[in-house]
């Protein structure tokens, strides 16, 4: 087996002190000891940054590849139960490969993430949006600014050239790493992959012209969808990563389907597992995979009261769960999301399909801030109000997600029959806006900050639910004016992972 | 220090240098021919034969090799090749201001005040919104990788970078109004990127698909880029 360092070799080399020992010279005082150490330390380091890695003689390959492919909502359920078998989930994806061909389905992306066991890759794939953030202040009641910006005492131009930009990447992205058990067949990935999308700008006031003409910045909306787990996989066998409904794109739901593959590399047959190193090392198989099935439902009151007690009743509750979803057939439930989340025992998995909200938090005002709500009573006319145009966009922005979050850590009994789960789920919705007045002018005329009002609900609990059961997580009422219930039901399947004992490295392996 | 350096050096074992060599190929064809051949580029025994099939579409017009940059390094060392070109674009200015021009003000002064001009007085007047710093982008094709071979030359390890940028169109943003309300413009490039990094190991001469892509702005084009890494005997013996 070659043992080979990169540059500098295996033999340190002798310090200047044993040299200059050897060579006669009186040891050096204590200052002089000092200097010495710290010469060898710094020597130390050139010589460690400089050296090699011995060259890998063998590892296993792994390829972790990504497809986001969006189908008709009408059959998403029989592709999402295809794929989340084994059995099937070969077959299934050789299907759909072919229905995207034949335009029955839409490829939006394939990300290859090529490479060595225990390393991370990354890898994405999209358009970068480039957007201002900050601008600067135009403000003609404070004079004219720049002596020639006024003719015949009118300012001609108003300005607010963008000063800061921010850039952000939409797309596909995926970043994992793997490891892999015994003779290959077996891969525990960490993955995180997910789908951004620029969603449209959103339009901010932020100052008036001296005619009224009301001035604005935009700002981008993005929606991103994105899951997190770590999860023990069969090499070559796809697996359903997330299921998510396309929010811009009502009747399509969004596949994010993973497979991973383990190819030996090295002069030896694959005879044992080599030591891995890097961050994939804290990824340690576990015999038990959960996978966390979620279905959230907006239902009439009339409908979401008759079906409690038989959704409270474990007895009951998948029949309650059927007439659900031949409600949302026939479009009088509406379904809002089905989520699919493959997890490992004791590992947390994180499932999100947001909307981001993006709004004015502190804005500069030149004269001294008056703020009202809404049309509420008139303060009275501030004495600076202007004549001239003025420009005061927001110096900070805050984000807010909205959309569907939900975080789970499963553990998961000897025999597989139970499941501990702990979990957090998180349901956001942007209601409107207030309106808050924040300058007069002479005219009569009022300026306004826009602030976003947001809805939520949040269920975090920890259930010891059986295998293949399905329990009631929530059930809340919207807030007013809407009068649906919103309902979300759990159910956890667990697998065993046909996992080969690991073997003991040979010793020709390097340590 | 030097003569530690140099003693160490004298006692590294003696080895055989080998020069790696790095290819890409971009190669941009239909939707249907590129997912067609994708079984075949992901399985390491059937890659070359795919490759050759790709050789016969690029030859008849079928397929069109895009880029096809190459290098060749030391052992223990990195690479960087890249093609492509160079897209500047403004990311600071100053604020627009009225250009005082003898032409200009002989207009203004056949207007008079508060009869034709109003809010659009001055309306026509040159105003000059001067750029103060660009910025420059690279698109094309990138790739960079650190590369070490085995002793004998047959395996190598790459850590790759590999960054594909396309100019996909410009942006405006307003960013200021003339007096008859005319929206003053900045515009903003929007790239298209595909990136990776990854730690591959490869055998000498193996090809391997590092990515397969929509080409931005297109509905059924596709881009695949395939990396070939070989070992070749070279520099001196110790």
């Amino acid at each position: 087996m070659n043992k080979r360092r990169r540059g500098g070799g295996k033999k340190s080399a002798p310090s200047t002190c044993v040299l200059a020992c050897r060579s006669g010279v009186r040891p050096p005082s204590k200052q002089g000891a000092l200097m010495v150490i710290l010469a060898v330390l710094f020597l130390g380091l050139i010589l460690a940054a400089g050296a090699r890695e011995p060259f890998p003689d063998e590892s296993w390959r792994v390829r972790v590849e990504l497809q986001v492919v969006r189908v008709p909502e009408r059959g998403a359920d029989e592709w999402a139960a295809k794929l989340g078998d084994e059995k099937t989930a070969i077959g299934a994806l050789a299907e759909l490969e072919r229905q995207c061909l034949r335009g029955a389905a839409r490829r939006m992306a394939v990300l290859l993430g090529e490479g060595t066991e225990g390393r991370p890759r990354f890898v994405q794939q999209g358009d970068e949006i480039r957007y201002p953030i900050e601008y600067e202040r135009d403000d003609s009641r404070l004079g004219p600014p720049k002596g020639t910006r006024e003719r015949n005492g009118k300012p001609v131009v108003t300005g607010y050239p963008a000063t800061t930009f921010q850039t952000r990447s939409v797309g596909a992205v995926m970043e994992t790493s793997a490891r892999v058990f015994g003779d290959g067949r077996v891969i525990t990935v960490f993955i995180q992959a997910g789908w951004t999308q620029l969603n449209g700008f959103e339009r901010v006031e932020s100052g008036r012209k001296m005619d009224g003409t009301k001035l604005h910045v935009e700002l981008p909306k993005f929606i991103y969808r994105k899951t997190s787990a770590v999860t023990t996989m069969t090499s070559g066998v796809p697996m359903l990563l997330g299921q998510y409904p396309v929010q811009e794109e009502p009747g399509t739901v969004e596949l994010h389907i993973v497979t991973a593959t383990a190819r030996w590399w090295g002069a030896a047959p694959a005879a044992a597992t080599p030591e891995t190193k890097g961050e994939a090392d804290t990824l340690v198989a576990e015999p038990w995979q959960a996978r966390l099935e979620l279905l959230r439902f907006h239902v009439p009151p009339e409908e979401a009261l008759a079906l409690r007690p038989q959704l409270q009743n474990a007895a009951r509750v998948d029949e309650a769960t059927a007439r659900l979803l031949a409600l949302a057939r026939e479009k009088r439930v509406k379904r809002l999301e089905t989520i699919t989340l493959p997890t490992m025992a004791n590992r947390r998995a994180v499932f999100e399909n947001v909307r981001e909200v993006s709004y004015g938090v502190e804005m500069e005002t030149s004269g001294p801030p008056s703020f009202f709500q809404n049309e509420a009573p008139p303060l009275p006319v501030v004495p600076f109000a202007t004549e001239g145009s003025f420009f005061d966009p927001p110096s900070t922005f805050e984000t807010r997600n909205t959309g569907y979050t939900f975080e789970a850590e499963p553990r998961i009994s000897a025999d597989g029959e139970w499941l501990d789960i702990q979990l957090a789920g998180q349901a956001v919705d942007l209601d409107g806006y207030s309106r808050w007045g924040c300058q007069v002018y002479r005219d009569g005329r009022a300026a306004f900050a826009y602030q976003p009002h947001f809805k939520s609900r949040r269920t975090s609990s920890n259930m010891v639910l059986a295998n293949g059961k399905r329990v009631l997580l929530a059930f809340h009422r919207l807030p007013a004016p809407a009068k649906d219930f919103e309902i979300t039901l759990l159910r956890a399947v667990t697998r065993r992972v046909p996992l080969v004992p690991i073997l003991t490295p040979s010793p020709e392996t390097p340590k | 220090m030097a003569g530690c350096l140099v003693a160490q050096e004298e006692n590294e074992e003696p080895r055989p240098k080998w020069r790696v060599h790095v290819e890409l190929h971009v190669v941009r064809l239909g939707e249907k021919k590129a997912f067609g051949l994708l079984p075949e580029l992901r399985d390491e025994k059937k890659i070359q034969g795919a490759w050759e099939k790709l050789e016969k579409m690029i030859a008849a017009g079928e397929a069109k090799l895009e880029a096809s940059p190459g290098g060749v390094t030391e052992d223990g060392n990195s690479i960087k090749v890249w093609e492509g070109e160079e897209v500047k674009y403004p990311i600071e200015f100053e604020m627009p201001q009225l250009m005082e021009r003898a032409e200009s003000q002989k207009k203004e002064a056949a207007v008079v005040p508060g009869k034709k001009g109003g809010a659009n007085a001055g309306a026509n007047a040159p105003v000059s919104f001067p750029v103060t710093t660009f910025e420059t982008r690279n698109v094309g094709l990138e790739f960079s990788g650190a590369v070490s071979a085995s002793r004998d030359g047959k395996r190598v390890e790459v850590e790759s970078e590999t960054n594909r940028v396309w100019l996909k169109q410009w942006d405006d943003f307003e960013v200021g109004r003339l007096a008859n309300n005319e929206k003053i413009l900045i515009k903003q490039p929007r790239f298209s990127s595909v990136k990776s990094q990854m730690q591959l190991r490869l055998e000498s001469g193996e090809r391997m698909l590092l990515s397969v892509h929509r080409v931005p702005g297109t509905k059924e084009e596709m881009e695949l880029i395939l990396l070939r890494v070989w070992t070749v005997q070279g520099g001196e013996k110790k």
